[in-house]
């Protein structure tokens, strides 16, 4: 059930297929499905590049990081290489923030301040 | 003539047409909620419906099947929701009409005692074979947890001048946190080892037998693989003829890359990582060489509380093959403790939904005098008395070490 994380997504102008995804609340076991799930429908409807907004994201727990890294397989599932080019995370709210860095996924996975940053970079 | 109807006898039969109004839904359109007060019986002409709790699908009914009847005639609220499957056509009865026809029909009266008998019957049928399966489940899953209990060390190593800990304490049935203690003669080190499986359930059960065997076989290769020439497992490579420096470092450097590769290349598709902290531990210089794999800060505590905090030296393992860890070194002076923990202790929960929290440890960190079992003991009464009455989250599990004082 995702009763403690809502999600909105939605496509960004452009020529490259970016979508964003608005996460608010508990990113955790309980919620990580609900996550792959609506990021599996993104991809399925044409998108190429997700990004993450994590700035109401108020508990980020090790299953929600796994949830992430499920996305990063489904956007790139013959990638080899360790780095993440196709899924970037915006403004992580602290507490989001501490568990990239404690679990190292930061090394892997591009933090960005805002949209339009995450979106040159691509 | 539907398969419900046909069971009636020919009086409620009658009563039942007589009453019942035909009305059609939409695929995809709610019949009745969960919640809502029944009034009215549904037999259905042709489609089906989902009976669902949420997302759980409880039932799925066709064409002769009845639902709705025992909120209906009970007149009390509905146990689940009836969405049309498809489109869908049923004769409606209102509970209402219906009692007022079998006022002047006892046969027909009758057959709704009849009817709810039967079906309450069956009902009770149902619940004991599903009681039945669930008890199997359960025993398959209470055979899990003793397995998985097989791979937490049976007693800790007992290393002169060292006194060691672990504390094991699983949410559910089976776990993802481990610990691990056990002395590699080779290099003449003490291993300490914590490590947290993400997510919960049997499938990070799985994972940490996974995650806990490679530390374990990779750590202590040389041994196990010179026991298959020498046969004696205590006859390896003296450790007092060679420099084991270099070697331990080795050893940290392929314990963690083996099982981190092998694992990312094996079941990468999966996304199961674990954070780890693996440290090889001098018994005679209290040198500690060490890896925290993406693990929570370990803690040297010393007479006037934390002393050190040995953070993060590279990423989880299992899912960022070929990553780079690095090694760190810290002491362990004579009376200091060094205490491994997952994130299960502060982020323990209580009654009211408040976390046992960093600051709650770190204070009795801060403030301990004692041994290491005796420290361990503190903390678990210390967040069982914050949660009381709170059912666990997440599995909670501690390693400590102390170095006698000299």
């Amino acid at each position: 059930m995702s009763e403690d994380l809502k999600i909105r997504v939605s496509r960004e102008e452009g020529e490259k297929a970016v979508f964003v995804m608005r996460l608010n609340g508990s990113l955790d076991a309980n919620t990580q499905s609900a996550l792959e799930a609506k990021a599996k429908e993104a991809i399925d409807s044409g998108a190429e590049y997700l990004l993450l907004d994590m700035s109401a994201v108020d508990y980020l727990g090790s299953a929600g990081m796994r949830g992430i890294h499920a996305i990063t397989n489904l956007l790139s599932p013959d990638d080899q290489s360790m780095r993440s080019d196709r899924l970037k995370v915006i403004n992580p709210s602290p507490a989001a923030s501490k568990i990239f860095k404690t679990l190292g996924f930061d090394s892997f996975i591009d933090i960005h301040g805002n949209i339009d940053e995450a979106i040159a970079a691509l | 003539m539907s398969s419900f109807l046909e069971s009636l006898n020919p009086e409620l039969r009658d009563v039942i047409r007589l009453t019942g109004a035909p009305v059609s839904y939409k695929a995809g359109q709610s019949v009745f909620k969960y919640g809502d007060v029944g009034v009215a019986i549904y037999i259905i002409e042709s489609g089906t419906v989902r009976v669902h709790d949420g997302d759980l699908v409880l039932n799925m009914l066709g064409n002769g099947d009845v639902f709705g009847e025992l909120a209906a005639l009970g007149g009390v609220e509905r146990t689940a929701s009836a969405t049309a499957e498809e489109d869908l056509k049923v004769l409606r009865v209102e509970s209402e009409a219906l009692f007022n026809a079998l006022q002047e029909r006892p046969a027909a009266l009758r057959g709704l005692v009849k009817m709810l008998c039967e079906r309450g019957s069956g009902m009770a049928q149902r619940m004991t074979r599903r009681s039945w399966k669930l008890h199997a489940a359960q025993q398959e899953l209470e055979i899990g947890r003793r397995i998985q209990a097989g791979f937490l060390p049976d007693g800790l190593p007992k290393v002169p001048g060292y006194e060691t800990s672990g504390h094991f304490q699983a949410a559910r049935d089976v776990a993802g946190d481990f610990y691990d203690a056990f002395y590699i003669p080779s290099i003449d080190r003490l291993a300490l080892v914590i490590g947290d499986v993400c997510d919960k359930g049997v499938g990070a059960a799985l994972f940490m037998t996974l995650f806990r065997s490679l530390i374990r076989a990779t750590a202590q290769s040389r041994t196990f693989m010179t026991w298959a020439v020498e046969s004696d497992p205590g006859k390896t490579l003296a450790p007092n003829d060679l420099d084991s420096g270099p070697l331990v470092d080795q050893t940290l450097a392929n314990t963690v890359a083996l099982t981190n590769n092998y694992v990312a290349t094996t079941h990468g598709k999966t996304s199961m990582f674990a954070s780890l902290f693996i440290g090889l531990l001098d018994p005679e210089s209290g040198v500690i060489d060490y890896i925290n794999a993406g693990h929570e800060e370990a803690f040297i505590i010393g007479r006037n509380g934390i002393r050190q905090g040995l953070p993060p030296t590279g990423p989880v393992v299992g899912i960022f093959g070929g990553a780079k860890h690095d090694i760190e070194a810290a002491v362990l002076e004579p009376g200091e403790t060094i205490f491994l923990y997952t994130d299960g202790v502060p982020e323990a929960t209580s009654e009211s939904g408040e976390q046992f929290s960093d600051q709650r440890l770190r204070s009795l960190l801060e403030s301990w005098q004692g041994s290491a079992d005796e420290l361990l003991q503190m903390i678990v009464n210390s967040v069982s008395e914050f949660t009381e009455g709170a059912r666990q989250h997440d599995d909670i599990t501690m390693l400590a070490s102390r170095r006698d004082s000299v």
